[in-house]
């Protein structure tokens, strides 16, 4: 049986100045891994895009209702998610993993907005 | 020996939980790299994700994802360069398909990007958002996860990361532990955060009223006994005893209580032996009983000693145990109580979509009187509502109430009931009328109290056990252990196993468990869900105890009580005083969740219940029987009014310090309830129908030796009647009582007499009648015993002078000096 419940909660007051704090903490930490990166060696990023067949089902999927939801056996329901398929590297070995974004993410969009012009072309 | 309690097992939060709050769900956590904890995507009321905000304040980087999410075990790492640091990463999308990879934004990103390449670098998009991970990434959790889950502030987080850098093992548990180093205890709240907060608040108040306890219990210890030995028809061996300290009344002790007691004699070897308390000093006699295990060397048992023994009190942390460990189930597990439950518990606001349920065509349930309309209106309105209280006032039919709802909740949902109070009379009671509706009932007992008699000891799980002859093998062991006493290890292993399994079945197959509150925390139970849970009496008992019986997966919940009679007993003052002697009934009035009130009464005469009823009930109380009704016309007493069988009888004799030095007597006043009692054993009164109430335990003892040295009937008829405490009288009632207030001051206080509560309960006991034994000078300067005064002065049944002529009084009161408390 599901429990349907409203439950109100007091919104609680953020402290403006605790606030602040954390977010010059925060831009600090931003600017420092940037900072320190500055004199590192430009590699060139290129790389063939992985041939796809089917996206394969990661091994490390495992069995619990969370993985399943968002799992690639599971057509996503049109018009929400949109299945991308996430390059990484174990090793040297290359793996892809199947990520659902939903469909307004930049992404997605982009991509749809792509597929529509390649079909009117 | 029989082992009491298997241990229990514990539930813990999963070590992926999230440090701060501890959600736990593989799609919303991840592991910081640097340190190991996991954090979840979670805000709270922060306005930055608890994961970020740990990165951020603890200076950390990198993070793992959890295996069981979709993405597996990854490790948050640039594609290109390996670069871990989460706070430079971002994803790119391939020009021309479905494909992401994870960059670095410096220097991997920041390379230019060329026509024919297949990535579209320009549109990189960092793993960190709105101060959270992308949430495809690390998925927020439910709204219902963040409403259960633990609640901290800003602040607190970042003290919590403080201790982080000294003890990295540190929790948030340690956290409240320095913040309240001070003696005195956080006081209970109405409204707590979440459960964490409430087990932090409640835990140290149970553990002060367990040491406090612990104390009192050890200190018990006595040399120097005189015993007397006798074997019982069980043949286990019983020894009685007289406990001087008893007497004092600084120590309580109650049946089911184990001993252990030694022998330190010259006359043979020293001995031990653990037991039970199955008797406690009462009318009958001073002695306590204790009935000893049996055990390998029961020869050895010195029976034929009486001097130099010595008992010690076995303190057991049990019940507070269960008490702890219930509070943490409720944390954290999100199974223990539904979703509503669990709010309103908190005292948050929550709303719930009504049942949908179809009522029975009729309330009345066979083996059970008939119901009046307010009955019948609290048992729909409970049905209908996964949370009720129901409060009773004196003499309104709560049993039977209780039971009714049981029936029908039993019969309704189709689950299991379980019913329980904090006392085991009141269980007893309650299990016996439920027993008679047809439905199957299991007593479950505490192991040390499988021997003490009560009405309902064939409901009693042991015993269903023991009648059970389905299972022939375990009928043969239980027939051999009856009669040799004792079996070999490997069949009393095989017996063991058997009776496990035999109470499993019979307990799954009860229709309602009955059992205390602290009951509701046996082991036999751990495995089992009820969905439904009533418990009686539930203004009687600590929030904690209560807590007991509520986390084995209740849905609906009954809560039986009156908050206007005595409430759960704590003998710590401190933990009393922060709270923990409100009721969970009580707290949940306060938060404005009105009680269905019980209007009609059917014990006192309706001048009995007339004041209690305008003073404590707004003047609701309806009375089920009539004055006739409840008239003794052959009962010839000197009633000022005869129709209104009740007086206050003023005594101005002094109050004196009693021999204990902690307790009050007035002799006037006990040489008066002697003449009383006396009056009604002439009129024909049997002495079990006459109760006599004081506050005070020196009064008490000073009473029953005043009766049986000056009564002028038989020593035995006054041993018969009762005399004891209110709170010892709350839930039970006597054709007559006479209430002996002790306290007469001029310028002290008048102690427990000051307590509504207590005053309500010592007034809604008697039946036919109520003497009032006290001096109006002193008591009328209390509003409350002001306005009680001015009640029976204008019925003309304030009275003074010897009892054989006794004079309306003439007295005038005052103004009261100050508010009753
Ligand atoms: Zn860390
Ligand atoms: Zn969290
Ligand atoms: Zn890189």
């Amino acid at each position: 049986e599901e429990e349907e419940i409203v439950v109100t909660r007091q919104q609680e007051e953020v402290d403006p100045e605790e606030e602040a704090e954390f977010e010059r903490e925060f831009a600090k930490m931003m600017a420092e891994s940037l900072d320190s990166r500055k004199f590192e060696r430009k590699q060139q990023f290129d790389l063939p895009l992985p041939i796809k067949l089917k996206p394969r089902e990661s091994t490390a999927v495992g069995e619990s209702s969370a993985a399943n939801e968002a799992g690639p056996s599971e057509a996503p329901p049109s018009g929400e998610k949109m299945a991308f398929s996430l390059l990484t590297k174990k090793g040297n070995r290359q793996q892809t993993r199947t990520v659902e974004l939903p469909s307004d993410s930049h992404f997605a969009i982009a991509m749809k907005k792509k597929q529509q012009a390649e079909k009117e072309e | 020996s029989l082992k009491l309690d298997a241990p229990v097992e514990e539930k813990e939060l999963p070590p992926h939980a999230c440090a701060y709050c501890g959600i736990h769900s593989p799609s919303s956590v991840v592991k910081c790299l640097t340190c190991n904890k996991w954090f979840c995507s979670a805000k709270g009321s922060a306005f930055s994700s608890h994961i970020v905000n740990h990165l951020v304040r603890a200076r950390h980087k990198e993070v793992q994802l959890h295996p069981e999410s979709s993405l597996g075990d990854t490790v948050l790492e640039c594609y290109n360069c390996g670069t871990k640091n989460v706070f430079i990463l971002g994803f790119i999308p391939a020009k021309s398909d479905t494909v992401v990879v994870l960059l670095c934004r410096q220097p991997c990103g920041a390379s230019t990007s060329t026509k024919d390449m297949s990535w579209d670098i320009s549109r990189w998009q960092p793993l960190i958002e709105d101060r959270a991970f992308l949430n495809w990434l690390v998925t927020p959790p439910t709204d219902a996860e963040q409403l259960r889950a633990r609640h901290l502030t800003p602040p607190m987080i970042a003290k919590l990361e403080e201790m982080w850098k000294e003890a990295p093992n540190a929790t948030v548990a340690d956290l409240e532990k320095t913040a309240g180093v001070d003696d005195d205890p956080h006081p209970v709240l109405l409204k707590y955060d979440d459960p964490y907060h409430y087990q932090n608040i409640f835990g140290p108040l149970v553990k002060m009223e367990s040491d406090y306890d612990k104390k009192l219990k050890e200190a018990q210890s006595e040399d120097g006994l005189q015993v007397r030995w006798h074997l019982g028809l069980n043949s286990k061996h019983v020894a009685s005893f007289i406990l001087p300290k008893i007497e004092s009344g600084d120590v309580k002790l109650a049946v089911g209580d184990e001993m252990r007691l030694k022998y330190k004699g010259e006359l043979r070897p020293p001995w031990e032996g653990v037991g039970y308390v199955i008797k406690i000093p009462n009318n009958q006699s001073d002695e306590v009983e204790v009935e000893l295990r049996k055990s390998a060397n029961d020869k050895s048992v010195p029976t034929e000693c009486t001097h130099n023994f010595s008992a010690d009190y076995v303190w057991k942390a049990t019940s507070y145990d269960r008490m702890q460990l219930a509070m943490k189930t409720f944390a954290v597990d999100e199974m223990s109580v539904s979703g509503y439950i669990f709010h309103k518990l908190l005292g948050h606001e929550v709303q719930v979509a009504p049942t949908k349920i179809t009522m029975p065509k009729k309330f009345h349930v066979p083996g059970l009187p008939e119901l009046n309309a307010s009955q019948i209106a609290a048992i729909k309105q409970v049905l209908s509502n996964p949370l009720s209280l129901i409060q009773g006032p004196p003499g309104t039919g709560k049993t039977v109430t209780s039971a009714t709802i049981i029936y029908h909740l039993a019969k309704m949902s189709n689950s299991q009931v379980l019913v329980c109070a904090p006392s085991n009379v009141a269980v007893d009671q309650l299990c016996e009328r439920i027993h008679r509706t047809g439905l199957k009932v299991v007593r479950l007992t505490a192991k040390s109290r499988e021997d003490v008699e009560s009405s309902v000891s064939f409901l009693a799980l042991h015993e269903q056990v023991r009648m059970n002859t389905t299972n022939k093998e375990l009928d043969g062991l239980v027939k051999l252990k009856t009669e040799t006493g004792e079996l070999s290890s490997q069949d009393e292993k095989r017996f063991k196993q058997l009776t496990r399994q035999a109470e499993r079945e019979i307990l799954q197959n009860a229709d309602v468990v009955c059992c205390t509150c602290v009951g509701a925390g046996d082991p036999r139970l751990s495995k089992m869900k009820f969905r439904n849970v009533l418990i009686d009496e539930s203004t009687q008992s600590a929030e904690p105890e209560c807590m007991i019986p509520l986390v084995l997966g209740c849905k609906q919940v009954v809560l039986v009580g009156d908050h206007k009679q005595l409430g759960p007993v704590i003998m710590n003052k401190k933990a009393a005083k922060a709270g923990l002697n409100q009721s969970l009934f009580e707290r949940l009035v306060k938060l404005q969740f009105t009680p269905i009130r019980l209007k009609v009464q059917y014990r006192m005469h309706p001048c009995l219940s007339e004041f209690p009823s305008n003073m404590f009930y707004e003047g609701s109380l309806q009375n089920g029987v009539t004055a006739a009704e409840r008239l003794r016309k052959d009962v010839d007493f000197p009633w000022p009014v005869p129709e209104t069988p009740m007086m206050f009888w003023s005594n101005l004799g002094n109050e004196e310090i009693s021999a204990s030095g902690t307790s009050y007597l007035n002799r006037t006043e006990a040489a008066n309830v002697e003449k009383i009692v006396t009056r009604f054993f002439k009129a024909g009164v049997k002495p079990a129908d006459i109760g006599v109430i004081t506050p005070y335990e020196g009064q008490r003892s000073y009473i029953v030796n005043t009766m049986q040295n000056t009564g002028t009937f038989k020593k035995e008829s006054y041993r018969e009647v009762e005399v004891a405490s209110v709170d010892a009288f709350q839930g039970r009632e006597k054709d007559f009582i006479v209430l002996s207030c002790v306290r007469s001051n001029e310028n002290q206080g008048i102690g427990f007499l000051s307590d509504p509560r207590r005053l309500n309960v010592a007034l809604t006991r008697a039946k036919y009648g109520l003497v009032i034994i006290g001096n109006p000078k002193v008591l009328c300067k209390h509003e409350l015993w002001h306005h009680l005064l001015v009640h029976f002065k204008d019925k003309k049944c304030l009275v003074e002078g010897p009892l054989t002529n006794l004079q309306p009084s003439l007295l005038q009161f005052g103004r009261p000096r100050q508010a009753y408390r």
